[in-house]
């Protein structure tokens, strides 16, 4: 029983983390940019749904639509008026360009909102559902399920609609897709808008979970690299499978080894999988 | 030729930059002024606690210049404070503490925040012989080096759940404490402090307490928020007591996720969280009948015969100015300032010898109670048992009538209220 | 660059940080020595990831290993600096023969990715090992003598100069710039790109490990956090892109700009200075993507017209 619980948490964790990750997979897959700054989108999120929530009173869960859509302008606008100007350029300049936004955001966070630490805390918040001798909290429960229906959605914008089809075209052959007459930068920006837009909604469920505070992005940002490498790139159930098995990672070593040492397997599974296999466990041939 | 015309330009950028950085602001002052530095954590991960200390330094300083200044001998001087951000470093820590004494020459240094930052700074303070007190390190090592220049105003890391201990265990108390809460578990985060928290407390149970057990033992990364698996593992040992040594945010994770995995415990007690506002506030009715170990409690009422008056004087006014409870931070470092200005009157001189001197000798009462130094340089002193009731603060032990609310309710129960 | 030139500045360089202690305050002293560390990180940073094109970001790895090396052999084991020192470096030359070859098969980003996992994995290795006191930290004999650091950090600057010029002159610095060019041809024109690319990647690592243990020791005491921690990676790289990637004195240069930048933005802006660094990092690579000595080289026409230029090559 006791295995089963920590199975169970490790379940419930992994679909956040999926959830985290998809952005960052997305915007790699299609842009090949490394977003290091992800983290501090997802911090904006968090953020975002706790002010609505602390002036507002508006529910979390009933935010998060709102939270995407500020994400999705803001990450838009960014890409469109300052990363586009080097999105082409080597892989170092992406990734001290991304840096650089990431002191920005993370630093402007401290400076706007305080260092303080804050919590959404709704009334619900420690309802639990008492299977037998299992635990689950409701709260979490119901944030994975909301995780496996945003992960769907993108899956369904990607394969059934134009946007889709014209984002995987961009993705695949930038040259080609220009040709065919997809507006590429156009292109990029919605994706990158949409990336963002799926950390807002990470954030958001962040805030209710495990707090807010400017500096909560910087550990997600490396556990997304986690998620994305051992899923794979270039699908949306890379991630879901990425981050199931981190999660699952992470209690068990925790309740084998010792908290100390999740950490060491994570990074370990990490450069295994790159050594090993490095397109995922789902990944194509890239 | 052209290109060494280039390296020459750059040179030159370079030359300016090293000039420009050496021009520093000179300020005038008509009044005598002794310059304290502090290199603190005003970016980075400790940025909240750093923020804490900045606040208690400032507003302290600003209360002694308008009542009376500090006397040496006929003079009458103003207090100033130079900082600098260490970006929660400790390298950078280190060298600012550095640019504070030769560049900046302060007269004497207030320490930055955290265990291990003061490690490294403390050794700078100690190479120039400059005095440093610092009222944010609480970790024994800091004092083993043999050092004689730095003092801190904290409570000894080993000693913080000891009133626990002492609580349950005072014969006052034996019919509340019927029967004994023998298990205990202990988790702690893997850093300086709450190593040493732990370590301390260990021994506490081995040699002293010994009715006790440590049924759960657990180290955990600093930073974690996920504590599912670390609850799961504590609810199957089933512990009277639980004790958690680690950071603000981490015991608000801990609270709530303990909450949603309905883990119960008759007594929890933190290190940090429930002196402080913002997790009270976080957390709500949550936080009801948990207990904390701060060095200091707003609701106290010492007597301050150096400056404030009293404790709640102190209290009143720091609200006023900054919309918040003063907690074990705040009055820490304004404690430190207290004793400068004493230690200096004194010792009548700025003599960074004498005044070590002086500090080393000190025994007075402040806002923050009774400071006195051990020949290590750490203050004598224990920390002190709260237990959060209603959404406020209450001391618990040491106390003439200790009134606990014990046992915590379970969760369960508590939804019912 | 021809010997000759080299040369010159070199030994202007030496002459005159030779003789600056005698004229400052020990705070320059300090801060001096803290510019070196950062030029060494970067140059020998740049030896993998300039020259050879294959962009570590876990390079801090070295840094670490290096500063607890010498932590644990001299605060534990009682052996003294400079032999600590070289047992540091052998370490880091191991650990960079282990890790490099089955990690240098990976290309591009996924290289970038390991190489920082391999970084964060080390932290928390180190973190939960009892013989480094994990997260305690380790404490180190004292030994308060600024003016030591400040000629041992210079000297082990000027090995890393000297040696990054001798090997972009041999066989090997060649082969690298082939590998970087073109593996593929490089490997067909009869280059052992893997024995290269370790030794690229363990030459790296030697100076990166030993500027670890002088830090180690001029501290007094490290915890593993701050000595494995991924912005002083990012930081080497900014500085080198700032420079200029794969010259020998690029990074160099970068150090010494970016921390007199960030310093001074430090005493003048207690509480926003970080967001101005962001700025700057930002500003810089959008326009001067290829580096300051590039801007200065000659090479091109400078004028708006560069900067231009570099973002119409960059952007989509």
């Amino acid at each position: 029983m006791f295995t089963l619980q920590i199975a169970i948490n490790g379940i419930l964790l992994g679909g956040l983390y999926a959830l985290m990750a998809l952005g960052m997979s997305l915007i790699w897959g299609v842009m090949n940019i490394i977003n290091i700054a992800h983290g501090a989108f997802i911090m904006l999120g968090a953020y975002v749904t706790f002010f609505l929530f602390r002036y507002l009173g508006l529910d979390p869960f009933l935010s998060i639509p709102l939270s995407m859509l500020v994400l999705f302008i803001f990450g838009f606008l960014l890409q469109r008026y300052l990363i586009n100007w080097v999105v082409q350029a080597t892989m170092f300049i992406t990734l001290l360009l991304a840096f650089g936004i990431d002191i920005l955001l993370t630093n402007g966070a401290r400076i706007a909102f305080s260092a303080n630490f804050y919590r959404v805390n709704p009334s619900y918040g420690g309802a639990r559902l008492d299977l037998g001798s299992l635990t689950i909290p409701e709260v979490r429960l119901a944030a994975f399920l909301v995780a496996l229906l945003i992960a769907l959605l993108l899956f369904l914008l990607l394969k059934r609609t134009k946007l889709g089809r014209a984002i995987r075209a961009t993705a695949q052959d930038l040259t080609a897709a220009r040709l065919t007459g997809v507006k590429v930068a156009h292109i990029y920006a919605l994706t990158f808008g949409i990336g963002v837009a799926l950390a807002g909604a990470a954030g958001s469920l962040w805030s209710v979970l495990f707090g807010v505070h400017p500096a909560m992005g910087g550990p997600l940002t490396l556990k997304s690299f986690v998620v994305v490498i051992i899923g794979g790139l270039g699908s949306t159930t890379g991630p879901i499978v990425g981050g199931l098995i981190l999660g699952l990672a992470e209690v068990f070593s925790s309740a084998w080894l010792g908290d100390t040492w999740k950490n060491v397997i994570s990074f370990g599974l990490l450069v295994l999988i790159l050594v090993i296999r490095p397109q995922g466990i789902l990944g194509g041939t890239k | 030729m052209k290109r060494s015309l280039r390296y020459g330009a750059l040179v030159a950028i370079a030359a300016l930059l090293l000039v420009a950085l050496t021009a520093t602001v000179v300020l005038t002052q008509d009044q005598p002024t002794i310059l304290l530095g502090s290199a603190l954590s005003l970016s980075g991960s400790k940025v909240r606690e750093g923020t804490l200390y900045k606040q208690a330094y400032d507003f302290t300083v600003d209360y002694i210049n308008s009542h009376g200044g500090v006397k040496v001998g006929d003079t009458v001087y103003n207090l100033a404070i130079k900082y600098y951000d260490d970006e929660s470093s400790p390298t950078k820590s280190a060298t600012l503490v550095e640019k504070l004494i030769t560049q900046d020459k302060v007269n004497f240094l207030l320490g930055p925040y955290s265990s291990g930052i003061t490690i490294p700074d403390s050794a700078i303070a100690e190479k120039y012989q400059i005095p440093m007190i610092e009222g944010g390190g609480a970790s024994e090592t800091i004092f083993s080096r043999g050092f004689k220049y730095i003092f801190g105003t904290l409570a000894p890391a080993g000693g913080y759940f000891e009133p626990v201990f002492q609580l349950i265990t005072d014969p006052k108390m034996a019919a509340t404490f019927k029967p004994l809460p023998s298990k205990v578990a202990l988790l702690y985060a893997d850093d300086k402090f709450d190593t040493s928290v732990a370590e301390g407390t260990r021994k506490l149970v081995k040699e002293k307490y010994t009715q006790f057990k440590l049924v759960v033992d657990k180290k955990y990364p600093s930073a974690t928020t996920d504590f599912t698996t670390l609850l799961t593992e504590v609810k199957a040992a089933a512990p009277d007591i639980v004790l958690l040594a680690g950071h603000a945010e981490e015991s608000l994770a801990f609270v709530q996720q303990a909450k949603e995995l309905d883990v119960n415990a008759k007594v929890m007690v933190l290190t940090v969280g429930p002196p402080v506002h913002d997790f009270r506030d976080a957390l709500g009715a949550d936080a009801n009948f948990i207990y904390g170990v701060p060095s200091w409690a707003a609701s106290l009422n010492f007597t301050d015969t150096v400056l404030y008056g009293t404790t709640q004087n102190f209290v009143q006014l720091f609200e006023k100015k900054y919309n918040y409870e003063p907690d074990y931070h705040n009055a820490s470092g304004a404690a430190d300032v207290i004793v400068y200005k004493e230690a200096i009157e004194a010792a009548g001189s700025l003599d960074p010898k004498a005044v070590r001197d002086a500090i080393a000798k000190i025994d007075i009462l402040t806002e923050y109670g009774p400071v006195k130094f051990k020949e290590n340089g750490q203050i004598d002193r224990g920390s002190i048992l709260i237990q959060i009731q209603n959404g406020r603060v209450y001391v618990i032990y040491p106390s003439e009538e200790p009134n606990p609310f014990y046992p915590m309710p379970t969760w369960s129960e508590r939804s019912e209220r | 660059m021809r010997p000759l030139t080299f040369l010159l500045i070199l030994i202007i360089l030496v002459v005159s940080f030779s003789l600056i202690p005698f004229g400052v305050s020990s705070y320059w002293v300090r801060f001096l020595s803290d510019i070196f560390m950062m030029a060494i990180l970067a140059s020998s940073w740049n030896v993998i990831g300039g020259y050879t094109g294959y962009p570590s970001f876990g390079n801090v790895v070295f840094f670490g290993i290096g500063a607890y090396t010498t932590g644990v052999l001299m605060g534990k084991f009682s052996i003294p600096f400079f032999p600590s020192l070289l047992i540091a470096a052998l370490f880091a030359v191991i650990f960079a023969v282990l890790i490099g070859l089955p990690v240098l098969r990976l290309k591009g980003h996924y290289f970038a990715i390991a190489t920082l996992g391999v970084a964060e994995a080390m932290r928390e290795v180190v973190a939960n090992l009892n013989i480094t006191e994990g997260n305690m930290g380790l404490t180190l004999p004292i030994y308060l003598n600024p003016n030591f650091f400040y000629y041992v950090m210079f000297g082990i600057l000027v090995l890393t100069l000297l040696l990054t010029y001798w090997v972009t002159r041999q066989r090997l610095g060649y082969g690298m710039v082939a590998i970087r060019e073109d593996e593929e041809a490089a490997a067909v024109a009869g280059v052992n790109t893997t024995q290269y690319k370790v030794i690229a990647f363990a030459l790296s690592g030697i100076f990166t490990a030993m500027a670890g243990g002088v830090h180690a020791y001029y501290m007094t005491y490290i915890e593993p956090g701050p000595v494995f921690n991924v912005m002083i990676t990012v930081e080497m790289i900014v500085m080198s892109i700032f420079g200029g990637v794969g010259t020998l004195l690029g990074p160099t240069v970068g150090a010494f700009i970016i921390e007199g930048l960030s310093e001074l933005f430090s005493t003048y802006f207690l509480i926003i200075h970080a967001l101005f660094f962001g700025a700057i990092v930002i500003l810089a690579v959008i326009f001067t993507p290829r580096g300051l000595l590039d801007m200065l080289s000659g090479r091109r026409r400078f004028g708006l017209g560069y900067f231009l230029e570099n973002i119409r090559q960059n952007r989509v």
